[in-house]
């Protein structure tokens, strides 16, 4: 069991989440907007 | 005569069991129809390379080497990253993003189904794996076998083979795996939930633009991705923009069913017995399942918490998160039937399908990321 490997992968999954997060937040406005403004 | 049957001496217990786990996979394909397209080609590689002195694969004679095809084949399409890439083109031309277009919103769930990638980052460390190859097999939660060979070539990792049938056996396993995690996880009432689907109609233009814009933001803000949502998307441009039918039609069957046959066959260099038959593939295995496991728990847990802000009205049918992983469309399929299980009346799958198209946009973010973390 390697404690401090794990330890030391805390933050790149909070960094991960998040980045994935704002990611998807950014393109769901931005399919959001291009609905609006692409026309049906 | 004598000397015709010499190399029988050089067999091993070892290839012996590899070659048993070859028979099984191309069991799996055949018989429980288990992503034939895949295990089938590994199951038959897994022997070819593992018969003694195998000429498919690289042997000293003499002091010199004897280059085999099937490490050819992995230099010139897996060490390269073309072939996933090249797969990822025929994929991109096989979706369609209307479902999600029609209601942008459920890209969240695709986000919160790859929690199970960086638990199983975290895990992997914890039982010994330095990072980048606890990486390469976090990256099995991805559920795209693709991105998997990406992430993990890309670090080099030595147990890409080990990888690759943990991914492909789980994305098989989707329909086993995922309903008693949702199950465990939600009440009948929650199952029950009701989403009325609204019927959208998406312009041309916006099923044209959509591809474009989605490279772009996902390369400017993870550029290692580029390259596999860039073949994704343009996989995707070529389906939609109307005047490449012919071409969209041969990326989603004669390029995808070409690069899958050598695909499969070729990952099978790295299932010789001396790389595969260790404590450590066991261990890839296992925590192949906890990421698929944790990544339908992210899913449904998210949505959870989601409804715990949302009017009675417009709650959300929490089962729908677990479609996020990529799996694609076995997981859109497990919630739509477990809906109907519940109530004959609920129809989830297009909010499931939209989830699913979401993870596999989601599951490409997260494997650029990865990358781009720990690169």
């Amino acid at each position: 069991m390697n404690i401090n490997e794990m330890i030391s992968t805390l933050p790149i999954m909070a960094k991960g989440m998040l980045g994935i997060f704002i990611v998807t937040a950014v393109i769901i406005l931005s399919m959001i907007l291009l609905n609006k403004f692409s026309g049906k | 005569m004598a000397e015709l049957f010499s190399n029988v001496l050089n067999i091993t217990w070892q290839q012996g069991v590899m070659w048993i786990i070859g028979g099984l996979l191309i069991y799996l394909a055949i018989v429980k129809d288990m992503e034939p397209s895949l295990l089938l080609p590994m199951g038959f590689g897994a022997i070819l390379v593992n018969l003694p002195m195998s000429g498919a694969v690289t042997q000293i004679y003499d002091g010199i080497a004897e280059i085999g095809v099937i490490d050819v084949l992995f230099d010139a399409g897996i060490a390269n990253e073309l072939f996933p890439l090249l797969l990822f083109v025929g994929i991109g031309a096989m979706i369609d993003f209307g479902p999600l277009l029609s209601n942008p919103k459920l890209m969240i769930f695709g986000a919160a189904a790859q929690f199970g990638i960086f638990f199983t980052l975290s895990l992997a460390a914890l039982l010994g794996f330095d990072l980048k190859d606890a990486a390469s097999i976090a990256i099995i939660g991805a559920a795209d076998g693709p991105t998997s060979i990406f992430v993990a070539n890309f670090f080099n990792s030595k147990y890409i083979g080990a990888i690759m049938v943990a991914a492909y056996s789980y994305m098989a396993l989707v329909p086993l795996i995922q309903p008693p995690v949702i199950k465990a996880l939600t009440t009948k009432k929650e199952r029950m939930i009701r989403m009325p689907y609204e019927q959208k109609n998406i312009s041309k233009r916006t099923k044209i633009l959509f591809p474009i814009i989605i490279t772009a933001i996902t390369g400017i803000v993870s550029p290692r991705s580029v390259a596999l949502i860039g073949f994704l998307m343009f996989g995707n441009l070529i389906r939609e923009c109307g005047v490449l039918n012919s071409l969209s039609d041969t990326a989603q069957n004669v390029l995808a069913n070409l690069i899958t046959l050598f695909l499969g066959i070729t990952i099978a260099s790295k299932m010789q017995a001396e790389y595969f038959l260790t404590a450590e593939t066991l261990m890839i295995i296992g925590l192949g399942l906890v990421a698929f496991i944790f990544d339908t728990a992210g899913g449904v847990v998210f949505a959870k918490i989601l409804n715990l802000f949302l009017p009675a009205s417009k709650k959300i049918n929490p089962m729908i998160g677990a479609a996020g992983i990529s799996a694609f469309p076995m997981s859109a399929r497990v919630v739509h039937k477990l809906g109907l299980q519940e109530d004959n009346q609920n129809f989830l799958l297009m909010h499931s399908i939209g989830v699913n198209v979401s993870g596999q946009i989601a599951s490409v973010i997260a494997g650029g990321l990865i990358l781009n973390l720990l690169g």
